[in-house]
Protein backbone atom coordinates (compact mmCIF):
# COMPACT_ATOMS: atom_id res chain seq x y z
CA UNK A 1 0.00 0.00 0.00
CA UNK A 2 2.81 2.29 1.11
CA UNK A 3 4.74 1.94 -2.56
CA UNK A 4 1.03 2.56 -4.12
CA UNK A 5 1.29 5.86 -3.01
CA UNK A 6 4.63 5.95 -3.37
CA UNK A 7 4.26 5.68 -7.19
CA UNK A 8 0.96 7.58 -7.44
CA UNK A 9 2.99 10.66 -5.41
CA UNK A 10 5.89 10.03 -8.06
CA UNK A 11 3.87 9.66 -10.81
CA UNK A 12 1.77 12.92 -10.15
CA UNK A 13 4.52 14.91 -9.26
CA UNK A 14 6.28 14.15 -12.51
CA UNK A 15 3.77 14.28 -14.68
CA UNK A 16 3.14 17.78 -16.43
CA UNK A 17 0.46 19.31 -18.66
CA UNK A 18 1.39 19.03 -22.31
CA UNK A 19 -0.71 20.42 -25.78
CA UNK A 20 -0.72 18.77 -29.18
CA UNK A 21 -1.00 20.35 -32.16
CA UNK A 22 -0.45 19.91 -35.69
CA UNK A 23 -0.34 21.13 -38.97
CA UNK A 24 0.03 20.20 -43.16
CA UNK A 25 0.81 21.45 -45.74
CA UNK A 26 0.40 20.93 -49.70
CA UNK A 27 1.92 22.20 -52.58
CA UNK A 28 2.69 22.28 -56.04
CA UNK A 29 5.70 24.38 -56.75
CA UNK A 30 8.10 25.08 -59.50
CA UNK A 31 11.27 23.76 -58.07
CA UNK A 32 12.96 20.48 -58.58
CA UNK A 33 13.99 18.05 -56.04
CA UNK A 34 17.49 18.87 -56.09
CA UNK A 35 16.52 22.43 -54.93
CA UNK A 36 13.79 20.75 -52.62
CA UNK A 37 16.66 18.88 -50.52
CA UNK A 38 19.18 22.19 -50.93
CA UNK A 39 16.35 24.10 -48.93
CA UNK A 40 15.46 21.49 -46.11
CA UNK A 41 18.82 20.28 -45.17
CA UNK A 42 20.61 23.68 -45.05
CA UNK A 43 20.36 22.74 -41.55
CA UNK A 44 22.86 25.68 -40.22
CA UNK A 45 21.41 28.23 -42.47
CA UNK A 46 17.79 27.51 -41.02
CA UNK A 47 18.21 30.71 -38.90
CA UNK A 48 19.27 32.87 -41.62
CA UNK A 49 16.39 31.52 -44.23
CA UNK A 50 13.34 33.55 -45.15
CA UNK A 51 10.80 33.27 -42.01
CA UNK A 52 13.17 32.77 -39.34
CA UNK A 53 11.66 35.53 -37.68
CA UNK A 54 7.76 35.69 -36.97
CA UNK A 55 6.17 39.01 -36.24
CA UNK A 56 2.17 39.54 -36.57
CA UNK A 57 0.72 42.80 -37.53
CA UNK A 58 -2.46 43.84 -35.47
CA UNK A 59 -4.35 47.37 -35.52
CA UNK A 60 -1.71 48.64 -37.26
CA UNK A 61 1.38 47.52 -34.24
CA UNK A 62 4.16 45.47 -35.44
CA UNK A 63 4.44 42.81 -32.63
CA UNK A 64 7.92 40.68 -33.26
CA UNK A 65 6.71 37.20 -31.64
CA UNK A 66 9.97 34.65 -32.19
CA UNK A 67 12.16 34.06 -34.08
CA UNK A 68 15.20 31.16 -34.70
CA UNK A 69 18.85 32.21 -33.48
CA UNK A 70 20.65 29.06 -34.04
CA UNK A 71 20.63 26.05 -35.99
CA UNK A 72 23.06 24.19 -36.13
CA UNK A 73 23.83 20.71 -37.28
CA UNK A 74 26.12 17.48 -36.98
CA UNK A 75 26.39 14.23 -38.99
CA UNK A 76 26.01 11.35 -38.52
CA UNK A 77 25.64 9.80 -41.99
CA UNK A 78 25.17 11.13 -45.87
CA UNK A 79 21.72 10.83 -44.91
CA UNK A 80 21.29 11.64 -41.00
CA UNK A 81 21.95 14.56 -39.14
CA UNK A 82 21.65 16.20 -35.65
CA UNK A 83 20.12 19.95 -35.47
CA UNK A 84 20.10 22.17 -32.58
CA UNK A 85 17.24 24.82 -32.48
CA UNK A 86 17.13 27.55 -30.64
CA UNK A 87 14.24 29.78 -31.03
CA UNK A 88 14.05 33.68 -29.12
CA UNK A 89 10.72 35.05 -27.94
CA UNK A 90 10.18 38.08 -28.33
CA UNK A 91 12.49 40.21 -26.62
CA UNK A 92 13.75 37.53 -24.15
CA UNK A 93 17.36 37.70 -23.14
CA UNK A 94 17.10 34.99 -20.94
CA UNK A 95 18.65 31.38 -22.72
CA UNK A 96 17.15 29.31 -20.09
CA UNK A 97 14.01 30.15 -21.08
CA UNK A 98 14.59 30.08 -24.97
CA UNK A 99 12.77 27.05 -26.40
CA UNK A 100 15.09 24.61 -27.64
CA UNK A 101 15.76 20.71 -28.99
CA UNK A 102 17.68 18.71 -31.08
CA UNK A 103 16.35 17.11 -34.33
CA UNK A 104 17.45 13.82 -35.78
CA UNK A 105 16.96 14.17 -39.32
CA UNK A 106 16.76 11.26 -42.13
CA UNK A 107 16.53 12.11 -45.52
CA UNK A 108 15.61 9.91 -48.24
CA UNK A 109 15.99 10.32 -52.07
CA UNK A 110 15.39 8.00 -54.85
CA UNK A 111 16.03 9.01 -58.02
CA UNK A 112 14.50 6.30 -59.88
CA UNK A 113 10.88 6.68 -58.26
CA UNK A 114 11.34 10.77 -58.31
CA UNK A 115 10.99 11.84 -54.58
CA UNK A 116 12.66 12.87 -51.76
CA UNK A 117 11.54 12.76 -47.79
CA UNK A 118 12.93 14.10 -44.88
CA UNK A 119 11.99 13.16 -41.41
CA UNK A 120 12.78 15.19 -38.28
CA UNK A 121 11.93 13.71 -34.38
CA UNK A 122 13.16 15.49 -31.19
CA UNK A 123 15.33 13.45 -29.26
CA UNK A 124 14.23 13.44 -26.24
CA UNK A 125 17.29 12.62 -24.01
CA UNK A 126 18.84 15.81 -24.95
CA UNK A 127 18.14 19.35 -23.07
CA UNK A 128 15.27 20.51 -24.59
CA UNK A 129 12.81 23.53 -23.40
CA UNK A 130 9.00 24.98 -24.47
CA UNK A 131 8.60 21.80 -26.32
CA UNK A 132 7.77 18.14 -25.17
CA UNK A 133 7.75 16.39 -28.24
CA UNK A 134 8.07 17.63 -32.32
CA UNK A 135 7.87 15.38 -35.49
CA UNK A 136 8.36 17.16 -39.12
CA UNK A 137 7.87 14.83 -42.31
CA UNK A 138 8.34 16.59 -45.64
CA UNK A 139 7.43 14.43 -49.23
CA UNK A 140 7.91 15.86 -52.50
CA UNK A 141 7.68 14.01 -55.96
CA UNK A 142 7.70 14.69 -59.40
CA UNK A 143 5.08 13.45 -61.68
CA UNK A 144 2.40 13.88 -59.17
CA UNK A 145 -1.57 13.97 -60.57
CA UNK A 146 -2.25 17.04 -58.26
CA UNK A 147 0.32 18.84 -60.11
CA UNK A 148 1.77 19.57 -63.42
CA UNK A 149 4.44 17.70 -65.05
CA UNK A 150 7.18 21.03 -64.21
CA UNK A 151 6.09 20.87 -61.08
CA UNK A 152 6.79 18.99 -57.44
CA UNK A 153 4.30 18.28 -55.08
CA UNK A 154 5.40 18.97 -52.10
CA UNK A 155 3.77 17.98 -48.61
CA UNK A 156 4.64 18.76 -45.13
CA UNK A 157 3.10 17.80 -41.75
CA UNK A 158 4.47 19.12 -38.38
CA UNK A 159 3.40 17.85 -34.96
CA UNK A 160 4.10 19.64 -31.65
CA UNK A 161 3.37 18.58 -28.59
CA UNK A 162 4.34 21.64 -25.74
CA UNK A 163 5.12 21.97 -22.47
CA UNK A 164 2.44 24.06 -20.36
CA UNK A 165 4.83 24.61 -17.48
CA UNK A 166 7.69 25.69 -19.46
CA UNK A 167 5.67 27.72 -22.14
CA UNK A 168 3.49 29.56 -19.17
CA UNK A 169 7.29 30.10 -17.75
CA UNK A 170 8.01 31.90 -20.83
CA UNK A 171 5.04 33.60 -21.11
CA UNK A 172 5.24 35.16 -17.63
CA UNK A 173 8.69 36.65 -19.05
CA UNK A 174 7.49 37.60 -22.01
CA UNK A 175 4.69 39.77 -20.38
CA UNK A 176 6.74 40.88 -17.74
CA UNK A 177 7.35 44.50 -19.09
CA UNK A 178 4.65 44.76 -20.83
CA UNK A 179 2.89 46.11 -17.91
CA UNK A 180 -1.03 47.60 -19.00
CA UNK A 181 -0.82 45.54 -22.17
CA UNK A 182 0.02 42.31 -20.57
CA UNK A 183 -3.69 41.10 -20.59
CA UNK A 184 -3.48 42.20 -24.28
CA UNK A 185 -0.52 40.21 -25.24
CA UNK A 186 -1.55 37.44 -23.34
CA UNK A 187 -3.87 36.76 -26.12
CA UNK A 188 -0.93 36.25 -28.84
CA UNK A 189 0.38 33.26 -26.45
CA UNK A 190 -2.47 30.74 -26.78
CA UNK A 191 0.00 27.71 -26.36
CA UNK A 192 -1.39 25.30 -29.13
CA UNK A 193 -0.98 27.98 -31.51
CA UNK A 194 2.29 29.68 -30.23
CA UNK A 195 4.99 27.37 -31.71
CA UNK A 196 2.36 26.06 -34.46
CA UNK A 197 2.00 29.44 -35.85
CA UNK A 198 5.99 30.02 -35.80
CA UNK A 199 6.46 27.09 -37.66
CA UNK A 200 3.26 27.54 -40.06
CA UNK A 201 4.60 30.87 -40.93
CA UNK A 202 8.45 29.05 -41.18
CA UNK A 203 7.21 26.78 -43.86
CA UNK A 204 5.00 29.32 -45.27
CA UNK A 205 7.56 31.20 -46.24
CA UNK A 206 10.02 28.65 -47.37
CA UNK A 207 7.43 27.30 -49.66
CA UNK A 208 7.43 30.72 -51.43
CA UNK A 209 10.83 30.36 -52.69
CA UNK A 210 10.58 26.94 -54.27
CA UNK B 1 -18.35 -16.13 -60.95
CA UNK B 2 -14.86 -16.17 -59.75
CA UNK B 3 -14.42 -13.42 -61.87
CA UNK B 4 -17.20 -11.55 -60.68
CA UNK B 5 -16.44 -12.00 -57.01
CA UNK B 6 -12.51 -10.82 -57.64
CA UNK B 7 -14.39 -8.01 -59.14
CA UNK B 8 -16.18 -6.83 -56.23
CA UNK B 9 -13.28 -7.54 -54.16
CA UNK B 10 -11.33 -5.18 -56.55
CA UNK B 11 -14.15 -2.21 -56.71
CA UNK B 12 -14.57 -2.91 -52.70
CA UNK B 13 -10.94 -1.86 -51.94
CA UNK B 14 -10.99 0.98 -54.59
CA UNK B 15 -13.92 2.11 -52.74
CA UNK B 16 -12.11 2.25 -49.45
CA UNK B 17 -8.71 3.06 -50.81
CA UNK B 18 -11.02 6.12 -51.94
CA UNK B 19 -12.81 6.82 -48.89
CA UNK B 20 -9.46 6.73 -47.21
CA UNK B 21 -7.94 9.11 -48.89
CA UNK B 22 -11.36 11.67 -49.04
CA UNK B 23 -10.79 11.31 -45.31
CA UNK B 24 -7.33 12.40 -45.09
CA UNK B 25 -7.99 15.12 -47.20
CA UNK B 26 -10.93 16.38 -45.10
CA UNK B 27 -8.98 15.64 -42.41
CA UNK B 28 -6.03 17.92 -43.77
CA UNK B 29 -8.84 20.69 -44.64
CA UNK B 30 -10.11 20.51 -40.96
CA UNK B 31 -6.87 20.90 -39.55
CA UNK B 32 -6.25 24.28 -41.73
CA UNK B 33 -9.99 25.50 -41.11
CA UNK B 34 -9.28 24.60 -37.26
CA UNK B 35 -5.52 26.85 -37.24
CA UNK B 36 -7.27 29.73 -39.51
CA UNK B 37 -10.28 30.34 -36.99
CA UNK B 38 -7.63 29.95 -33.81
CA UNK B 39 -5.17 32.71 -35.58
CA UNK B 40 -8.10 34.95 -36.55
CA UNK B 41 -9.88 34.80 -32.87
CA UNK B 42 -6.67 35.79 -31.53
CA UNK B 43 -6.04 38.42 -33.84
CA UNK B 44 -9.76 39.55 -33.22
CA UNK B 45 -9.20 39.78 -29.23
CA UNK B 46 -5.87 41.52 -29.52
CA UNK B 47 -7.35 44.33 -31.95
CA UNK B 48 -10.26 44.66 -29.53
CA UNK B 49 -8.10 44.97 -26.53
CA UNK B 50 -5.95 47.70 -28.39
CA UNK B 51 -8.69 49.90 -29.61
CA UNK B 52 -10.39 49.08 -25.99
CA UNK B 53 -7.15 50.57 -24.70
CA UNK B 54 -6.76 52.99 -27.27
CA UNK B 55 -10.00 54.44 -26.20
CA UNK B 56 -8.52 54.69 -22.64
CA UNK B 57 -5.88 57.43 -23.95
CA UNK B 58 -2.99 54.73 -24.18
CA UNK B 59 -0.14 55.02 -26.84
CA UNK B 60 -0.08 51.41 -27.45
CA UNK B 61 2.24 51.67 -30.38
CA UNK B 62 4.43 53.60 -27.82
CA UNK B 63 3.82 50.71 -25.12
CA UNK B 64 4.64 48.09 -27.82
CA UNK B 65 7.94 49.72 -28.88
CA UNK B 66 9.27 50.70 -25.61
CA UNK B 67 8.37 47.11 -23.84
CA UNK B 68 8.87 44.54 -26.72
CA UNK B 69 12.14 46.46 -28.63
CA UNK B 70 14.01 43.19 -29.81
CA UNK B 71 16.76 42.50 -28.27
CA UNK B 72 19.60 40.68 -28.80
CA UNK B 73 19.87 36.98 -28.17
CA UNK B 74 21.33 35.39 -24.89
CA UNK B 75 24.70 33.20 -25.41
CA UNK B 76 22.96 29.78 -25.56
CA UNK B 77 24.67 26.09 -25.42
CA UNK B 78 26.16 25.28 -28.83
CA UNK B 79 25.33 21.58 -30.29
CA UNK B 80 28.61 20.28 -28.99
CA UNK B 81 27.39 21.04 -25.91
CA UNK B 82 24.19 19.09 -26.04
CA UNK B 83 26.10 16.69 -27.36
CA UNK B 84 27.83 15.89 -25.07
CA UNK B 85 25.68 15.88 -22.03
CA UNK B 86 24.25 12.57 -21.74
CA UNK B 87 20.95 13.05 -20.54
CA UNK B 88 18.74 15.50 -20.14
CA UNK B 89 18.62 15.24 -16.47
CA UNK B 90 23.12 15.93 -16.37
CA UNK B 91 22.08 19.44 -17.83
CA UNK B 92 19.45 20.63 -15.09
Amino acid sequence: MKTLLILITGFISNSSFAAYSEFNKQECVRSDLNAIQSLFTRYNDYASMPGSSYSIDVAGVSFPMVKMTKSQSKAISATESLVWIVLQPTNLTDGNLYPKFLLNCKIDRNENQNYFSQKCQMVQDKPHFGLQDMKIEVYSNRNSKNCSPKESNLYISVKITTNSSEVLKIKTKVLEPAGPLASVVANLFDESTFFQAYFDYLYTEWFKTL
Amino acid sequence: MKKHSLFAVFAMTAALFGCGEAEKANQHLESMDKTLAQATKQAERMADSIEALQKLGVDTVKVFNNSFKPKPPAATDDIEDILNMKTEGEKK
